[in-house]
């Protein structure tokens, strides 16, 4: 891969398949450097530049070259006929020794009016503006600017159109199945919305509440099954690096199955999603959230959001301090598993309303949440995983006899690594909730408490 | 940096025309090459179109300020240092300061990083200067035209390696201007051409090479794909795979 001046970026061997991922590019420089900006992300093309390049050169009396010149055209390729010519740039290089005639040059091209130093990038990004789209301007994190004093109803508007946007977005790449991230980050959006209509339904006519909610939920359930193989499917690696070798056979088996179900419940997935139904759905909550929202909030809806917000996160903040005290070695797996609810639904009060606080504590409370919640995801994710394949393993009945003591021995294995896995998970969380309920995040609780 | 010095005490040999072309053939396989004309007549630098600038002179050359002095050729990852008419007693200064091999090894150690290969186009002699530079040289390469006189002085040059302490690997010779036609050079070949020193690549007597004063330019710009660009090609292959050998 070169630069449009014709300098070596990397060089790499690349793909041949059609959906491209960093990963296509395995051990190579240009895979390295595409995994650390987007990682599982699928590569997309957007655009199709053409450049004309013509190149020239000074030479002095003996003939010697003593500048590098190209004159660079590009050009977007468009379907429509009419080529739509981007800014072109003049280049020019010196050579060594001879510098007097660069200088010259350049003095020259200044006099004209060109400028110096253009810079390539934005070739690109005009290419990129003639069809609508800003580099980096969708973000999978939520964020969104609050004013304390607007009624807490608006600040819910605010919230539920950017995340529904946030899912309408991602419907095309999920129907088209691009990468595994526009189900993920739909999902997450819905989930939010779900949260976020759950704490406030005080405030609007419980009917209303009640049909959403349900919708929702009736999506949720809808793309559960695909993303909870998609899982499965992208720890493949991790899978295999717990079994030894004479059991990567049974696995293999095994990911052949998933991969199977995927594409059923894809097709499933996709059904419900394309349905008249779910379609209508969406269109309703959006008019709702529009149109009549706040016309329909009841009166606490127009409390301030501020009041609400720290009134909200104080009472999950209290609860989780409470729950977390009373887990001890001996507490039953449902304890941490309701103490995982109440941390996600806590991280969601702190994204929404986070604007409305001082950044720093914010971002220190919401940095120590994380590690609790990664430790109860973690416990929750390994337990889950234990009772799939547990599960997978008690329908293997039949068809080839061999074929399925394999697969059981694999997904045994499985289950005994994760479980071991878990325990240790386990123990450790006592020393994170101690971390969590530190005299410094103390301090930051008093903000709410 | 690798330095390979072309080397012989006898002129019309064809030393610049190898310097010429192998410094190209260097450049082409991706190596930041330096092609550092020692020669005060200055054929190397006439060959790439490059005067030396009038600022430049052996005094500067002699306090290592090389850098200002380099130019670049027509050609990617390859630049020249052209060589001054007051080189020509470039040996007498060198003895002055003490004449040694470290002597030159300080005065090229300011390129020592930015170039992968420094290739030297030496005059036609036998001087303290051509000592030093068979001492610095991590190779010296010299074409021998096949006749007696010519392998006459390569085995001068063997002996001065050997007053000199310096291990014969370093030297290495190749057939120059070869006419098969003539009995004396096929015999000298049959003769010599087996020996260890001697590379398998012969240069043949071309006509393009002859011509690359009109043309100035390494005979793969000016004629590729001919004999003499493929033969130099080979040369340089031939030199390179050598050279990680030593």
């Amino acid at each position: 891969m070169t630069d449009f001046s014709g300098e070596n970026i990397i060089e790499a061997k690349g793909p041949v398949r059609n959906k491209l991922f960093p990963l296509d590019f395995a051990n190579g420089v240009l895979g390295e450097k595409l995994q650390s900006v987007a990682g599982i992300r699928a590569l997309l093309p957007l655009v199709e530049i053409t450049r004309q390049s013509q190149t020239f050169q000074i030479v002095n009396r003996d003939q010697k070259v003593v500048l590098f010149g190209s004159l660079e055209l590009n050009q977007l390729a468009n379907s429509e006929g009419e080529p739509t010519f981007l800014a072109g740039s003049l280049r020019v290089r010196g050579v060594r020794g001879y510098d007097k005639i660069l200088t010259r040059v350049m003095a020259l091209l200044q006099r004209q009016g060109l400028e110096a130093g253009y810079p390539e990038e934005r070739t690109l990004r005009l290419a990129l503006a003639s069809m609508g789209r800003k580099p980096l301007a969708y973000r999978s994190q939520f964020s969104i600017i609050l004013d304390q004093d607007e009624a807490v109803i608006q600040a819910a508007r605010k919230i539920f159109l950017q995340l529904l946007d946030g899912m309408e977005r991602n419907v095309p790449g999920i129907i088209q199945d691009i990468d595994t991230e526009f189900l993920h980050d739909f999902r997450v959006a819905l989930r939010r919305t779900r949260s976020l209509l759950g704490s406030i339904k005080k405030m609007l006519p419980s009917a209303d509440v009640d049909h959403f909610q349900r919708g929702l939920q009736e999506i949720g359930i809808a793309t559960g099954p695909v993303r909870d193989l998609d899982v499965y499917l992208l720890g493949k690696k991790g899978y295999q690096a717990m079994l030894p070798e004479g059991l990567q056979e049974g696995l293999a088996v095994f990911f052949q199955e998933l991969s199977r179900q995927r594409v059923q419940e894809l097709r499933r997935m996709k059904k419900a999603l394309q349905s008249r139904n779910c379609k209508q759905f969406l269109m309703r909550w959006r008019r709702c959230v529009e149109d009549s929202l706040i016309a329909s909030a009841l009166e606490a809806g127009h409390e301030p959001c501020k009041e609400v917000a720290i009134k909200a996160i104080s009472k999950r903040l209290q609860s989780i301090l409470k729950g977390g005290a009373k887990i001890s070695p001996q507490s039953p797996d449902g304890a941490l598993h309701s103490l995982r609810i109440q941390a996600k639904k806590l991280r969601y009060l702190l994204e929404f309303y986070r604007s409305l606080f001082s950044e720093p504590a914010m971002n220190s409370l919401v940095k120590s949440l994380k590690k609790l919640q990664d430790n109860l995801g973690n416990f929750n994710d390994l337990s889950v995983q234990q009772g799939m394949l547990g599960q997978h393993q008690k329908g293997l009945a039949g068809g080839e006899q061999k074929k399925a003591v394999q697969v059981a021995a694999a997904l045994g294995g499985l289950i005994t690594h994760l479980h071991e896995e878990q325990k240790g998970v386990r123990q450790e969380f006592e020393l994170r909730f101690k971390q969590f309920t530190t005299t410094d995040n103390r301090r930051l609780f008093d903000l709410f408490l | 940096m690798k330095i390979i010095a072309i080397y012989s005490s006898k002129g019309g040999v064809g030393k610049t025309a190898t310097a010429v072309n192998l410094s190209y053939g260097c450049a082409r396989s991706g190596k930041k090459t330096l092609l550092c004309d020692m020669d005060p007549q200055g054929a190397a630098g006439y060959y790439y179109r490059i005067r030396p600038k009038d600022s430049f002179n052996r005094k500067l050359f002699l306090k290592g300020d090389l850098e200002p002095f380099i130019r670049g050729t027509d050609f990617e990852n390859l630049d020249l240092l052209p060589a001054h008419f007051s080189f020509r007693n470039l040996d007498i200064a060198l003895d002055g300061r003490g004449g040694s091999a470290k002597e030159l090894k300080r005065i090229f150690s300011c390129v020592k990083d930015e170039y992968d290969v420094l290739i030297l186009d030496c005059p036609p002699n036998m001087t303290l200067l051509s000592e030093n530079i068979i001492m610095v040289a991590d190779m010296v390469l010299t074409p021998v035209i096949p006749t007696t006189l010519s392998i006459l002085s390569f085995a001068q040059l063997i002996k001065l390696a050997d007053k000199l302490e310096v291990s014969r690997k370093k030297l290495v010779a190749f057939f120059s201007m070869v006419d098969k036609r003539k009995n004396m050079h096929s015999d000298t070949i049959a003769k010599f051409g087996k020996k260890k020193m001697f590379l398998a690549i012969e240069i043949p007597y071309l006509a393009d090479v002859e011509k690359m004063g009109l043309y100035r330019q390494p005979v793969a710009v000016s004629v590729p794909a001919s004999p003499a660009a493929i033969a130099y090609e080979q040369l340089w292959l031939e030199v390179w795979r050598k050279g990680s050998q030593l």
